[in-house]
This record gives C-alpha cells, structure tokens and sequence, in this order.
C-alpha cells in the first residue's frame, strides 16, 4: 500500500508549495495544491493568495504572477474525474489550475477564498475537517478517519450501554466460568471410574464409591446444562436491553440531525445503521465476548493441565496448532468467497424482483412479460449454480478439516496406547504414569484444546465486522450538528422576514442563492417564481431555517434566525410542500399531526378550509381512513389537499406553499386560494409556483434567476417592465390559448 | 403527417461544411457555425433560419461515454444548452478532430487500469494498487460493489472514495491473479 503513486498527491511533499512561499515573502501565506497540468498530465503546481495576487507556480516552469483585478469571476468548474479553476481576462476564459478528485473539498474552498479576495472582502481560511492523525481530509460524508481510529477507545463506548445489566452480565460470566469448569472437571472423574473400578486389578471391594462418582458425572452433566440455560437467559435478557438503548440513541441522534448531516446520507444507510448495525453489535457483546471468554478459559486451563499431565506429548499436541490455524484461516476465506459470492447473485435476483413488482405497470403495458421472465430464470439458475458448487465444495472440504482436527487425538492415541498396549502390566498393575483412565482423560482434553482453537480462528473478522459497525454508529452518535438548535423561545412571531446579502451552498459546492436582499413584510403574499433549479425552493428554506446560509444575514421580526429557538420558530410555520408524505396512519391522524391534542371539531374545519372534506366523506371510512405510507388509495390532488389541511391546522404566522396547488385541477385551486386569501391575512406566505395565476393574490413577485434575484415587485409594476416576468406571463398565456 | 413520431424532434449534426473549430487566446476550443439563431425559450417567433455565427468558447459532452466515446458528442454553450452534435469524430475534418480529442481528455479523465497489484479489504473499505496507462496508482474504495458500475461488454468503471474514476476496459481480458483479486466483486 505504500507503494508510490505516480500521481502527485497533497499528502506528499509538494516542493512547488515552498517555492511558491519564498516567492510571496509571506510567512503563510493561503495555498492551493494542483496535480494537473492543462492537458491533464501530472504535475506538481500551486496557486497561492498575496494580498491583491495570485502567484502560480507549475512544475518547472516559470512563475507567474497575475493580478486579481484583471481577472473575473473565479469558479470551481467539475468535469468528469477531475476538477478544475476558471475565470476569464482580457483575452476571455482562462483556466487557473487543476487536479483530480481527491482535491475536490480544497478547490472547491480555495475559489470561494480567491473569489471573495477578488470581491476585495477577506473571509477566513477556509479549514478543510482532516484526520489530524493521518493528515486525509475525511471522505465525503464521514466524521472521522476510518484507519485511525483508536479500536480500544472505540470499544470503551459500549461500556455505558452495558452498565444498566452488568448484574446480569456478571452473573452471566459466573455461569461461563462454571460451565467451563465443570468440562475440565468432568474428564478427571472419568479417569477416577475408569483406573479404579473399571480397568482395576483385582476389583475393589467396595463399590459405593463407583456409583458415587457415575452420579456425581451425571449431577455435573445436569449443572453444566443448567448453567449453560441460565446464561443463555441472562445474556438474552441483557441482549434486548442494550438492543434498544443502541436503537434509541442512534434513532435519536439521526432525528437530531441537521438537513445537511442527513443529505450526506442515504436513507438505506441510515437504516442500516439502526437496524444492522446496532445488531452487529448486540451479538457481539452478548454472543462473541461470552464466547471469547469461555473458549480463552477452557483452552488456558486444558493447557495447563495437560502440561502437568506430559508435557512431551502436549507440546506434540500443540505443535500443529499454528498450521491448523492457518488452515482454517486459508478455508474461511475461501468460503467466505464462496458464499459471498452466493450472497451476492441472490441479492441481484431480489432487486430484480423488487424492481419489476414496483414497475409492474410498465412491464403490462409495454407487455415484456416474456422477458422479464427469462431475466428472473437467468438470475434463478445463476444462483442455483452458485449454491451448488458452494455446497458442493463445503460438503467435501468440511468432513476433511474435522477429520485434520482429529488427528492430534489420534497422535496421542498411538503415542499412550503404544505404552500401555505394550506393557500390560501397566493396566493390570495400575501403578504406571499412565493408566488406561489417564489415556481417557488425556484424550479428551486434546479433543477439549482444539476446539477453541477452531473457534478462534474465525475471531479476527468476526471482530473486524464488530469494528466496522461500532465505529460507523459512533461516528454518527459523535456528529456535532452544525446548527445550534437552541435559542431565544418566542411566544408569537409577527412574520417580518428579511434577507441581507445572503448567500447559500450546500456543503462546499458551489453558491445555490447570491447575495440576495429581500424584505418581506408582515402579512405579505408573495410569489417565487422562476425556473427549476433557481433556488426558490432554497430560499424557502433557508425561511424554513432547514438550513443555515452561508454569508450574509436572514432576520424574523429584526431578530437573526440563528439565535431563535429552532423549535418554538418553526411551531409558527405552516409548510405545504409539491411532494406531499403521508404517514401510515389515517386521514385523521395525518392531518392532527400538524397539532397534537387537535380536536376532531378542529382538524374538521382544516379539512373543509383545505377543501379535502368532501372527498374524506366519500370514503367509506371517512376521516378513519388508512392511507398507506405513499398513500396509494388517494390521488395526488386528494394527498395534496390533506396536506393544505394539515398546514392550516397548525394557524402558522408564516406560510409556505412550495408547489402547493400544482396537482390540484384549476377549479379546486381557486377555491383553496381564497381560503388561503382569507387564511392569510395578517399572515405572512411565501407561495412558490410555476403555474403563475396561483399568483393571482400576491402582493409581490420576486423572479429569480441563477441564484439571483432579477425582477421584484407587484404584478402590475412587472408587468409594465416587460422583463422576465412579463414573458413568462406571455407565454403562459399562449399556451392557455392552445389550451382553448 | 410524419410517418414516425419521432421525426418531430430535429438533431443538427456537425460536419465540415457547417462548422469550423478554433482555439481561444487562452486554449479553450471555440466553434463558428451556420445555425439558427440563439433566442430565449419565452420568445414567441422563433426564426429557425441558419447563419453563420462565432459561438466562442463550447463545450463538449458525450452521450454515450462508455460505449462510443467518439460518436454522438454533443456541443454545447456554457449554460449546457446544446447548440449540436457532432455523430462521429472520426468524420470530422482533422484539425477539428485534434481540438475536440485534446479537449475531451482535458475533460474526461479515466485511468485505464492494466493490472490489479494488490487488492485489500478492511473495515468496509477496500485498498487498491493497480498499474493503468498513467502509471502506479492506489486509491482506496467505499461500498466496493455498489462503486463499481457493470457496463457492459465486460466493462467496468471503479469509482473511488474520493469521486475519481478509473476504467477496466474487459474484465476477461486482465491477467489471472488480476481478476482472481476482482472476482469477488463481480
């Protein structure tokens, strides 16, 4: 892994950088790392920052030093499979520098510092979050460095969530220890039968003690089995509790979470990490740490004893243990190939599935049954194929490794039997170092020591896989959440929003809204209008405060959005949005959830204002309605009705329509305005809509366009201007013609 | 009537006659071109006659990357509006050729690889060493199944945790311990 790419790379040294210092004369001065000449060969390069220059400075080449002020606007450009800076001179575009992926996070900070620099504003150097062990910045989406994180640290985090059943986890480990007792004891009393009654010469007279020791075998038997039951129960019951605490806390953690930390993630990974991780980890506290104990204890004191007992044929015994280890470690991975593979192919056919039952429409209407079919047959005998072989191969290694493992046992069979077998006298005398009872007990300690063995050496992925999953659930537990929730409580809100210079991205990328000013005042409707991708939507929800901006300011009632309790401002917000999510519940339940504690009497008249009322009375379950988590019984317009519902139940101070109407029929939609016409007043709403006569009732538009904001004011004002706004109406209108 | 719906749609492709490229004072590919005129999507009257036009800079965008890199490109300006396509490259008079190719390496960047030297997992996270036509690489890959696209035709394109692409041209044709190493992922 050390070997050296030849691709430069920001963690090896970068003589260009030093260069490039000594050149501005400052002492450290803000510098961008390239790998990428023009035409993408590599190269070591650097850009940096000295007051109102830049300084660049690639491979041998000579530097060059080009003044800010002649330059435009500088710009993080993607392309594909590697990145680069753009801006422009006099003689048009120019390229600054540029490198591959794995400088992403530092161009991307670097053209927000040089740009602002151009802008003449000084903004912070911006820190790219590295592992400060290692010096990587973190992937995209992760919190810490996967290979550097402490695994003893790691593994101390599950200690609180064991605390609460340590009782019972103790108690569990008094079980383990008898348990293993009792199969180190249990050989010894063999002997005893064996060398005095059984193979004694002449046989003892007395034969209470012979009976004594067969029960006590037998009570043995009985306690190790009881104890083995009790520990399972213990550890079962143990188990579910550190299950739901691991559950709730990373449940918690994941509701917690800004916007911006969960957009990082897929939701199938958060899933993953509530339900089969926080699994992972149950089993391995109450299954592999138990385990690991018990083996570990049996194999300490087998080996000791049969120290004790010849150490000469004990060192035979271990001598193949190194290979055998190696052995089963060779098979695991093989199998593990095997089954991985099986896994894998059976994984495929259920996408396979899962993706023709959701299409099922487009298969019967396109009519590919036919082919479809033979997809799934493919998939079907691929992994009938697979598994056979698999089982094939494990049914003809298996027996083999089981017979390997045995073979010390027959080692030491030879070796004692030999002596006893030619020295009768041994038996018949029972006087010599090893009697027939002690060839026994010899024995089964052997077959005692290697099972451990087999067990662990399995351990090292077992644990690998523990690692894995405990380190992903405490790099989510550990996320700080880049908002501060907490804030000045507020009682009532007048609805005052204004933006001042305010621009947004997400994460790094590039700004989404620039430097937008906007007041919108108390009981205002007003219209976002513009096409998609413009950032109306974000600039609802920077309101929404789903998000925090970048630069710049957003104030509610003069007061920084920042510094006000995220969960009494948002009480105060209705939201409609163009993808309407129903919960599983009823139509009833759905509506409440805008306001729990609603009365029936309430959550009736959000339905009639919504105008969802009358088709909730056709169903024949009314308001008990199920709706399916897509809400698949209910028509677009119908769920988008019930979430007008919702949205007035909570009798928000501001409004927000993302969309709100757009599936309802011209109709219904002009009823629903006037309803949010009388809702609205004295209440702020921001309405975004492409269809522009949802507008009808504002009382300002703002049109935006790249991020910007390029046309504000009332219909009419717009209208006169014959700008943006003017031809969007036009040719609305046109189409409306057609229409008729 | 059209025989076929989807005569409607109209492609403009490229050719010597209607377009000739050139490079900008600063390298970037430029384009002057006979084509209708560039007018904003609300305009009522569109006229669709073609004039010859200097587009200045354009950029490129292939349609099919995986598996015709050379035909279907699309030219476009700046805002990815298409302007049009070029159907082979191939086709194209050489000194276009040589700009579009040398642009579109700028663009496309995508190791091949020859040769996996070392291929580890660890932690959900798999480390590779592969020799490709740039040379020596290691990168180290998240989710390694679902990082690696099937293409088809045996090929496939490995992205790496850090959004880099690399590109195996035919699975089947890696040497033995190569794909030995890959097999598990395929």
């Amino acid at each position: 892994m050390k070997q050296k790419t030849s691709r430069p790379h920001f963690r090896e040294f970068n003589p260009i950088r030093e260069l490039v210092t000594k050149d501005t004369g400052l002492e450290k001065p803000y510098i961008l790392s390239y790998n990428l000449s023009f035409d993408n060969k590599e190269v070591f390069g650097a850009v940096a920052l000295c007051e109102d220059k830049l300084y660049i400075r690639e491979g041998n080449s000579e530097l060059k030093i080009i003044e800010l002020s002649t330059l435009g606007e500088i710009k993080f450009v993607q392309q594909w499979g590697c990145i680069s800076l753009e801006t422009s001179n006099e003689n048009g575009e120019l390229e600054l520098c540029r490198a591959d992926m794995r400088f992403v996070n530092f161009f991307r900070a670097a053209a927000r510092k040089f740009e602002a620099a151009r802008l003449k504003k000084d903004i912070p150097d911006p820190v790219i979050p590295r592992c400060p062990k290692c010096g990587k910045p973190y992937p995209p989406g992760r919190t810490t460095c996967q290979k550097c994180t402490d695994k003893r640290k790691l593994f101390g985090r599950l200690i609180p969530y064991m605390k609460p059943n340590l009782k019972y986890l103790l108690l569990a480990a008094l079980f383990l220890i008898a348990v293993s007792g009792i199969s180190v004891v249990l050989p010894i009393l063999n002997k005893a039968v064996i060398n005095d009654y059984i193979a004694a010469s002449p046989a003892p007279s007395d034969q209470s003690g012979f009976f004594l020791l067969i029960g006590g075998m037998a009570a043995l038997g009985l306690l190790s089995a009881v104890a083995v039951m009790a520990r399972r129960l213990l550890v079962a019951r143990a188990a579910k509790d550190i299950l739901i605490r691991l559950q709730s806390d990373v449940y918690r953690k994941i509701q917690e979470l800004s916007l911006t930390g969960l957009n990082r993630r897929s939701s199938g990974e958060l899933i993953q990490r509530v339900a089969n991780d926080t699994e992972e980890l149950r089993e391995f506290i109450t299954w592999l740490v138990p385990n690991l104990i018990q083996q570990a204890l049996t194999l300490g004191t087998v080996a000791v004893l049969l120290l004790i007992m010849n150490w000469k044929l004990t060192i035979l015994v271990i001598l193949p243990v190194p290979f055998l280890v190696l052995m089963f470690r060779v098979l695991h991975k093989f199998t593990h190939k095997m089954y991985h593979r099986q896994w894998q192919v059976e994984s495929d056919a259920g996408t396979l599935m899962h993706d023709v039952f959701s299409g099922m429409r487009v298969v019967k209407t396109y009519g590919t049954e036919k082919r479809e079919e033979k997809r799934f047959d493919e998939a079907a005998k691929k992994i009938a194929q697979i598994s056979k072989k698999n089982e094939l191969t494990w049914n003809m290694i298996m027996p083999f490794a089981s017979f390997l493992l045995s073979i010390g046992e027959y080692a030491v069979l030879y070796f004692l039997g030999r002596e006893l077998v030619g020295d009768p006298s041994v038996i018949t005398s029972g006087n010599a170092n090893f009697a027939l009872g002690d060839l026994m007990q010899f024995v089964s300690y052997v077959g005692l020591i290697y099972e451990p063995i087999r067990w662990m050496s399995f351990l090292p992925r077992r644990i690998a896989r523990a690692t894995t999953s405990l380190s992903k659930i405490v790099e989510l537990l550990d996320e700080k959440n880049e908002m501060c929730l907490e804030g000045e409580i507020l009682d009532d809100i007048n609805g005052d929003i204004e933006f001042k210079n305010a621009s947004f991205g997400y994460a790094d990328a590039e700004y989404v809204l620039k430097n937008i000013n906007l007041k919108i005042g108390k009981g205002e409707m007003v219209g976002f209008v513009g096409r998609s991708g413009v950032g109306k939507t974000t600039a609802a929800n920077l309101v929404l405060r789903l998000y925090d901006l970048s630069e710049g300011s957003l104030t509610v009632d003069g007061k920084e959005i920042k510094t006000i309790d995220q969960h009494s401002y948002r009480s105060k917000i209705g939201v409609v949005l163009q993808e309407t999510f129903l919960f599983n519940g009823t139509i009833y339940s759905n509506i409440a959830y805008a306001k729990p504690g609603a009365t029936r009497d309430e959550v009736i008249r959000a339905a009639k204002l919504a105008n969802a009322h009358e088709f909730i009375m056709r169903q024949p379950d009314g308001y008990n309605t199920y709706v399916g988590d897509k809400g698949h019984t209910l028509s677009g317009g119908e769920r988008q009705r019930i979430a007008i519902a919702r949205a007035i139940l909570r009798n928000p101070r501001i409004l927000i329509l993302d969309e709100a109407t757009s599936s309802l029929d011209t109709e219904t939609e002009k009823q629903i305005q006037e309803a949010i016409a009388l809702l609205s007043g004295g209440r702020t709403t921001i309405a975004i809509a492409h269809r522009l006569s949802t507008l009808r009732n504002a009382t300002k538009i703002v049109v935006f366009e790249k991020g910007m904001i390029e046309e504000e004011g009332s219909h009419d004002e717009l209208m006169r201007n014959q700008g943006r706004y003017y031809r969007l109406v036009m040719a609305q209108r046109q189409v409306n013609k057609m229409q008729k | 009537m059209n025989d076929n719906f989807l005569d409607l749609a109209e492609i403009t492709y490229l050719n010597s006659e209607n377009s000739r490229f050139y490079r900008t004072e600063n390298g970037f590919p430029a384009m002057e071109a006979v084509l209708p005129k560039r007018s904003d999507d609300l305009e009522a009257n569109q006229d669709k006659t073609p004039v010859k036009q200097d587009f200045g800079r354009v950029f490129f965008h292939r349609c099919f990357p995986f598996e015709t890199p050379d035909e279907y490109i699309s030219v476009l300006d700046k805002d990815g509006r298409e302007y049009a396509m070029i159907r082979n490259l191939n086709e194209m008079p050489e000194q276009a050729q040589e700009i579009i190719r040398a642009e579109l390496d700028r663009k496309y960047l995508c190791p091949i690889i020859k040769k996996i030297t070392s291929l580890k997992e660890k932690l959900g996270y798999s480390y590779w060493t592969v020799d490709t036509d740039r040379g020596v690489m290691s990168f180290s890959m998240h989710d390694t199944y679902r990082n690696i696209a099937r293409v088809g035709g045996g090929m496939l394109i490995i992205n790496d945790v850090d959004g880099n692409r690399y590109r195996i041209n035919d699975v089947a044709l890696l040497d033995r311990i190569s794909f030995k190493k890959i097999e598990l992922y395929l």
